[in-house]
């Protein structure tokens, strides 16, 4: 199930041709619009169809009032993967009311989730937490990381151009595109200057047993 | 035998989507019922209706975070604070506007301004991100009924909502007050002048449609999950389409409308699901061409 906005439906296109490359008919395949909010009869129309793994794509708000009416509908699928918890985990756990909510739910995990250890620009995931947690007072999240990263690329940028005008910053990005590795990935650009999108992996909450929430990565990191 | 078998799931999957609509729609009854008490006594259009919801909606939250678990007693303070500040509101407000050249209009414009205030208010205090009150209910097992389960969250909202409209029809049709307001609606200044005390009863009728409002704001966790301050806009829209489906000025209208709405929405989202949020837009333009008084409307209305 998706929702129906360029971010969410590419992503299903994608996901269906490569199902169905791989032999696997999708029993259940609709897009809801991307203001929907009460997903029960959805679910309970899914759980019909009897199927091995239920994959949502939403915005935050669409994968927390999903696995609400989950979590309340007492439907039950084998795997559920909704893409937001592993960016934002302490908002759904907030939502959902604890970590024990989120256990057994696949997602993409992002910093500070995942950690990078190849990087060779700007600070590590432990120093950036660390230099955050000092300075902001809160705890890294990846929107922080995000905004972070942001920042290290324009860093790079101006640390490269030879001058402020659009065909040098333009340059100086293609230089190091590709090349630049963050605590957020690989940054790289496509030909036309757009930046590429970096392949997540897919992981699952387990919760250990002081009590926290862990992922455990069930595709490479790349 | 399989044919047997693919018509049972099919009659399921349809029943389930009823009987969910049903219960969804009856707390949009409740949602709209204020709405369209403001308008059927003041004539006044209330554009921030969904933020009064989303107020009610907050301080479930709020007293959620201090301790308060139980939504009864979120309920018992909404009444109580939104009772308080529409009955409070009302005399600065509503005898300019409904003594005014053009009240629906004004009202409008009014409200307009008010729902701003109370989103922008919101989202100082509390932010962007959606927030849950995780009532217990939320957790309780769903409920059997006819082979199929049901959230026990919905048939408490559901349930919560009739006893509310219920109370308030016995308001308006078995209490002097209710009288009074139904003379009102008829006719405003008739009603003045058989020594009804017009803006006395207007009062409460804006304090009941303000705690009408909140009430269905403490209850929207159980039926549409998280809270955020800018839900207000959605919620007022689907309030006017469900009025004007059940009938501007009527308040048991909203009933009607209110189911109407919610078992098309499930029925859409079942069928059609990627067009389910056209339903109240849908609904609304064929009322307006094909029965402009609303399905329980009896003669031409003045708005």
């Amino acid at each position: 199930m998706y929702c129906t906005n360029d971010f969410d439906q590419s992503q299903d296109n994608t996901l269906v041709s490569k199902l169905q490359a791989a032999g696997i008919t999708p029993v259940y395949n609709n897009g809801v619009p991307t203001s929907t909010s009460s997903y029960t009869v959805l679910l309970h129309n899914m759980a019909a169809t009897h199927p091995q793994a239920v994959i949502e794509l939403g915005y935050p708000n669409n994968d927390i009032a999903f696995l609400q009416a989950l979590k309340s509908s007492g439907d039950h699928f084998p795997m559920v993967f909704t893409i937001f918890p592993g960016q934002l985990p302490s908002l759904f756990e907030s939502n959902l009311g604890g970590v024990s909510s989120l256990n057994g739910l696949y997602t993409y995990p992002a910093p500070p989730l995942i950690n990078r250890s190849n990087i060779n620009y700007g600070m590590s995931l432990p120093q950036f937490s660390s230099a955050y947690q000092t300075t902001i007072g809160q705890p890294v999240n990846f929107l922080s990381v995000a905004g972070y990263n942001t920042a290290l690329v324009i860093q790079k940028t101006l640390a490269t151009a030879n001058s402020l005008n659009q065909l040098s910053l333009r340059h100086a990005v293609s230089k190091f595109s590709g090349k630049l590795r963050t605590l957020d990935g690989t940054f790289q650009i496509n030909s036309e200057g757009a930046q590429v999108g970096e392949t997540l992996p897919v992981g699952r909450f387990s919760v250990n047993s002081s009590g926290q929430l862990q992922v455990n990565l069930v595709t490479p990191l790349q | 035998m399989q044919t047997f078998r693919v018509e049972g799931r099919l009659l399921r999957i349809l029943f389930y989507a009823i009987i969910s609509g049903m219960l969804f729609g009856l707390f949009f009854a409740l949602m709209s019922l204020g709405l369209n008490l403001l308008f059927g006594v003041m004539r006044m259009v209330n554009l921030a209706h969904g933020d009064f919801v989303m107020v009610g909606a907050f301080i479930a939250y709020v007293a959620y975070t201090h301790g308060i678990l139980s939504p009864w007693l979120g309920l018992a303070l909404v009444i109580v604070i939104l009772g308080g500040l529409g009955f409070v509101l009302y005399f600065p407000i509503g005898p300019r506007l409904t003594g005014s050249y053009d009240p629906e209009m004004l009202s409008l414009i009014l409200f307009f301004g008010v729902s701003q205030i109370l989103e922008a208010l919101a989202v100082m205090v509390f932010g962007n991100n959606p927030v849950a009150v995780g009532y217990h209910v939320l957790t309780v097992k769903p409920v059997n009924l006819l082979g199929q389960a049901y959230q026990p969250s919905w048939i408490l909202a559901a349930g919560v909502s009739v006893i509310v409209i219920l109370a308030v029809y016995g308001y308006l049709y078995h209490t002097r007050l209710g009288y009074a307001t139904r003379a009102i609606m008829g006719d405003r200044e008739e009603s003045e002048s058989t020594g009804i005390n017009v803006h006395r009863v207007s009062a409460i009728v804006f304090a009941l449609g303000l705690v009408t409002a909140g009430l269905a704001g403490v209850l929207s966790p159980l039926v549409i999950g998280s809270i955020y301050p800018t839900m207000g806009l959605g919620l007022t829209i689907t309030a006017f389409a469900v009025v004007i489906i059940g009938s501007l000025g009527n308040p048991l209208g909203s009933i009607l409308g209110g189911l109407i709405y919610g078992i098309s929405l499930m029925l859409m989202e079942t069928y059609l699901s990627t067009w389910s949020t056209m339903v109240p837009y849908v609904l609304l333009l064929l009322i307006l061409l094909l029965r402009p008084t609303g399905l329980l409307g009896k003669g031409v209305r003045r708005a």
